[in-house]
Formats: structure tokens, sequence, C-alpha cells
């Protein structure tokens, strides 16, 4: 076989634009799906450890002992003497930024579905995936300095996941730009008949 | 815009209709329309062809340039 055929040969067969916006449309579909599962599980653990605390408080006026035991078996605090309104502030602060990615995922994922995704409203959503990726560091940042004055067992740690949060939201500003670009040459190319 | 498009002139010499020309060349009647208003930001080869095909003439009997100057 001579150089050109076999370059030809590796050279993928052109796809129908169609089959590629229906490709785009699954995978839409399948950020949506799990942006709500992110979603669902979030809020279900937040309502958990906040049943937990408002469990914990009820019991330390009646028995002190149970409370503890509650609190030691979940190894949350070691003692029962914790300021509820500074962990209730602190949960909330952690339920918004695990949230605010998730929002921002599903918001990405209905842009996606657009009959022609390469549009300035998708690099917007890109956009905003990063600034939530962001919020979600700095607030699960503060949040776990708040937890962490009234639970001394817990401890911040800037590990794999803070850099991996870090990494995805510059990916995701990239990205945006990306196709903010791809955005004007769609344009550019509909002006050509 | 320098260009001008003289596609109405040839339509009328071949007496076609612009439906019957955008549905031979495979364009919407829409952008035919705005390719004969001069509004787009250009042609595709294979869209001159297909015109050029169907109108049977040249590409200059459909395309002319004038200067810009005052």
């Amino acid at each position: 076989m001579s150089s050109a055929a076999r370059t030809e040969s590796l050279r993928p067969a052109a796809e129908p634009a169609h089959a590629r916006t229906t490709r785009i449309q699954r995978r839409a579909n399948d950020i949506m799906s799990f942006a709500s599962i992110l979603a669902f599980c979030t809020v279900g653990g937040c309502m958990l450890l906040a049943l937990l605390f408002w469990q914990v408080s009820g019991m330390t006026r009646m028995d002190s002992g149970s409370a503890q035991q509650l609190l030691e078996r979940w190894h949350l605090l070691p003692k029962t003497s914790f300021d509820g309104a500074v962990l209730s502030a602190a949960l909330l602060l952690a339920l918004v930024a695990a949230m605010a990615p998730i929002v921002c995922l599903r918001r990405l994922g209905k842009a996606l579905r657009a009959p022609s995704p390469l549009n300035l409203v998708v690099a917007r959503c890109f956009s905003w995936l990063g600034h939530a990726l962001l919020v979600n560091l700095i607030g699960g940042f503060a949040a776990g300095l708040v937890a962490a004055t009234q639970i001394p067992q817990y401890q911040l740690s800037l590990g794999i996941g803070f850099l991996g949060t870090l990494t995805a939201a510059i990916l995701a500003y990239a990205v945006a730009e990306m196709v903010r670009e791809g955005a004007r040459a769609a344009e550019e190319n509909r002006a050509f008949v | 815009m320098p260009i001008i498009i003289e596609l109405d002139v040839m339509l009328a010499r071949r007496k076609m209709k612009s439906r019957d020309l955008a549905a031979a060349v495979g364009i919407t009647e829409a952008n035919l329309s705005l390719l004969k208003q001069g509004k787009v930001k250009g042609v595709r080869f294979s869209t001159l062809d297909a015109i050029c095909t169907a109108l049977a003439c040249q590409p200059g009997d459909l395309l002319r340039h004038v200067d810009d100057e005052p």
C-alpha cells in the first residue's frame, strides 16, 4: 500500500453532523443525571448531619452520657459542648459550597442539549462552572476552618482533592475560552453560504 | 460591499424561481435571499459551482467587483 493510501486509510471517516449532535446530547443527559444524583447525595448527607447534631443537642439536655456515646460512635466530638449556631453556619456554608458546582453542572448539561452546542451560552456555563469550583474550594475550606473550632478531631488538610478541584476550575476556564472561540468560528461559518 | 452579486439578473434570464434554484443548489431560500442581497460574508466554491451548474453560467456572470473609492 502506498504511503498516501495508508494515510488516507488511517484518517477517520467524516461523521455526519446529526450523529455528532446526538452524541453530545447523550453526554449532556449523562451530565444532568450525574448532577442530579450528586445533588441528592449532597443534600441527603447534609440533612443527615444536621439531624445528628439536632438529636445530640436535644439529648444533651436530657441524657448527656447517651449524647456523648452517639457522637463518639460517629467520631465527631469528644465532648458534647459545641456551639450549635456556629456548626449550623459551617454546615450551611459547606452545603452552599458543595451545591454550587452541582447546579452549574446541571445548567451546563441543559445548555449542551441545544441543537448547536458550540455557542456562547455553553461557554458562559463553563465559566460559571469554573467560578463554582473556586467557590467550592474556598467555601469548603472556610466551612472546615469553622468546624475545626468546634470539633477538635476534625483536621484541615490540603490534599489531592484540593489540587484536583483547583485543576478542574482552571480547565473549566480554559474550555470556556475554547468554546467561545469555537462559537465565533461557527458564527463565521454560518455567514458563509 | 465591493462585490456585487447579480443573481437576480441570471435568475430572470434563465426564467428560474429562487425556490427552484435553492432546491437545486442545496441551500435554504433564506440563505439564497441573503446571497442575492449581498448580506453574506462569503460563498463556498461548492455553492458557486452548484449555482453555475444550475444556471448554466460562469462565476463572472454572477459576481462583479466595484471600487470603493468615491
